[in-house]
């Protein structure tokens, strides 16, 4: 994407163009004295000083010697004083009011209007432009924080997405550890009794003593069922209920403000959890765009499973022409965890404004 | 020293280098001089130290448009080296010229009475104006023909007004006014003053030139991509 150079015209913009205007108005004031090379030469020097600044970036502490060189020559040439109030426009400019009070006592000596008037103009506008800048700068300063807060956040966010795949990881370890554990606590004991017992009714067989046989083939069968029962309420209480995701969409479409179709197809229990909450957050946001942008008719939400990825469209028909709110924080925030995870997030505007979200996942883990 | 020597070869290459630098300055010390001035020809220098210093600066002007300043800069060349080095490439090749063209009019116009070490320097400083100056316009263009273009036209008009190609004391008083503001008038002014013998004249001219020369200077060697 090419970035787009605005002309945006600041206070730095209108600052060399009044200080153009001020050159040329100073080179009316002496044009019926420009045949004068010293008059023309002092314009120049002017011209030059402020070029230096606008091209290399002086303390206006040095402007000082400028002045100094003008002073002096006003000294010995007195009309060389009228050249002195573009460094009062200048030093106003840069906030150096203090620096303009050899300009002032130069007045006093003068004491001419017009130069009261051109210094006043000058004192004015560069004050003006001054405190714009300031403002402008500090608004500058405020933005570039508040986009620096956000970068941060989107960071941290990613981050947390990334931490959470990872909890997922360990919990499903440690979820592992606890079926192993149920296991052995629980099915491992009757199935080695189970196991013993058959044993000794085999022996027992073998020494023909059917009596004890039997008793301990009742109790063989006992265990086994018992391992049978326990195995059954074992696996009742691991089992997670995945159909939690499901439902909690469903309720969503269910509440929502306009009529929703969800329609799923697919094994949902081949979803991670952190897909699932990934899925949910998308239709949190996509319906609360919704409700601010669009008005209607009708919202399709379809979700579908394969055995890699999973993809979900939600389209909507009651588009409002308005293309600067496409791409809102929340589509941003959105695109951002999705891709976090690998997946991606799609935008059409073909009549309808569809959302297509796509997430890929590893098959078994 | 590597970017000046290869700036110095790259211009020479050119045949016309040999042209700007050794022949035209021969054939313009011939003019003969106008009642109560120096010989036209010391005139019509600015002309060709102008249009000289405007060819010469092309290969600056290519780099930059086939971005190859571009390149430069991700070099630990550093710009102000880049640019010093061709600079003052160009200045030496007219400097060369401006040799050849004051021995030229010492050879020739031996009987006239000249101050040879003043019309060199007053040349001098106008040749680093012009070499400025183009350095600035070509800064304005994206396409060296365009620049070229408006280029002859405009220093033409400058140094037809502007007593370059006609005399300064055939322009009104009224007019002067307005050229005054042109550097080009610097070159006639200061070699009239040289005539008349006001060397403190001579003198404003040259500090003038060398502050249109810085001016142009900082204008042009803004970097531009």
């Amino acid at each position: 994407m090419i970035a787009k150079k605005n002309f945006i015209i600041g206070p730095q913009i209108i600052y060399s163009f009044i200080m153009v205007i001020q050159l040329l108005i100073l080179l009316i004031i002496i044009f019926h004295k420009l045949l004068n090379p010293m008059v023309f030469l002092l314009y120049l020097i002017l011209i030059f000083s402020m070029v230096l600044r606008w091209r290399i970036k002086l303390k206006p502490c040095y402007m000082l010697i400028d002045l100094t060189f003008f002073l002096l020559t006003a000294a010995f040439y007195p009309p060389a004083s009228i050249y002195l109030f573009v460094f009062a426009y200048y030093f106003s400019y840069k906030n150096k009011l203090i620096y303009t009070l050899p300009l002032i006592i130069v007045g006093l000596i003068v004491n001419e209007g017009s130069y009261y008037l051109l210094l006043l103009q000058g004192l004015l506008f560069g004050t003006i432009l001054c405190h714009w800048e300031r403002e402008s700068t500090s608004n500058k300063n405020i933005m570039d924080h508040l986009r620096q807060h956000i970068y941060d956040l989107e960071l941290v966010q990613s981050q947390l997405l990334s931490d959470y795949q990872d909890t997922d990881r360990i919990s499903r370890l440690t979820e592992r550890q606890r079926i192993a554990e149920v296991l052995h606590d629980n099915l491992g004991h009757e199935l080695t009794a189970a196991h013993l017992s058959l044993k000794a009714y085999k022996s027992l067989i073998q020494s023909k003593q059917f009596e004890r046989a039997n008793i301990t083939f009742s109790k063989s069968e006992k265990r086994l069922e018992n391992a049978l029962h326990q195995l059954k309420s074992s696996v009742k209480s691991i089992e997670p209920n995945l159909e939690i995701g499901l439902l909690d969409i469903t309720n969503l479409c269910d509440n929502f403000i306009y009529p929703v179709e969800f329609v799923h197809s697919g094994n949902i229990f081949k979803l991670e959890p952190y897909i699932w909450q990934l899925i949910l957050m998308s239709v949190r946001e996509a319906l609360t765009n919704i409700t601010k942008h669009a008005r209607p008719n009708k919202v399709n939400i379809s979700l579908k499973i394969t055995d890699y990825s999973v993809r979900m469209t939600i389209e909507n028909d009651g588009i409002i022409n308005n293309p600067r709110e496409i791409s809102g924080n929340g589509l941003r925030y959105m695109r951002n965890r999705l891709e976090a995870v690998n997946g991606s997030l799609s935008i059409q505007r073909q009549g309808t404004f569809k959302l297509i979200i796509f997430i890929p996942f590893e098959r078994s883990k | 020293m590597i970017i000046f020597k290869h700036a110095l070869k790259r211009s020479l290459a050119q045949p016309i280098s040999i042209l700007i630098t050794l022949i035209l300055p021969i054939g313009i010390i011939f003019v003969p001089p106008l009642a109560n001035s120096y010989p036209n020809g010391i005139y019509l220098y600015g002309l060709l130290s102008l249009f000289s210093a405007f060819i010469l600066s092309k290969p600056i002007v290519e780099e930059r448009l086939n971005k190859i300043t571009v390149r430069i800069s991700a070099t630990p060349t550093k710009y102000i080296s880049y640019l010093s080095s061709h600079l003052m490439a160009y200045t030496s090749i007219l400097v060369v010229q401006n040799i050849i063209f004051i021995l030229g009019i010492y050879l020739y116009w031996k009987d006239l009475n000249i101050n040879y070490w003043y019309i060199f320097s007053l040349n001098f400083v106008y040749i680093l104006m012009s070499i400025a100056f183009s350095l600035c316009w070509n800064s304005l263009f994206k396409s060296y023909n365009l620049s070229f273009g408006l280029f002859s036209g405009f220093a033409s008009i400058m140094c037809l007004v502007s007593g370059v190609t006609m005399p300064l004391q055939v322009i009104p008083e009224e007019i002067k006014k307005f050229i005054v503001v042109l550097p080009t008038y610097w070159l006639p002014y200061g070699l009239n003053s040289l005539h008349d013998g006001n060397i403190k004249y001579v003198l404003i001219a040259h500090l003038v030139l060398l502050i249109y020369s810085g001016i142009f200077l900082l204008i042009g060697s803004k970097r531009r991509y």
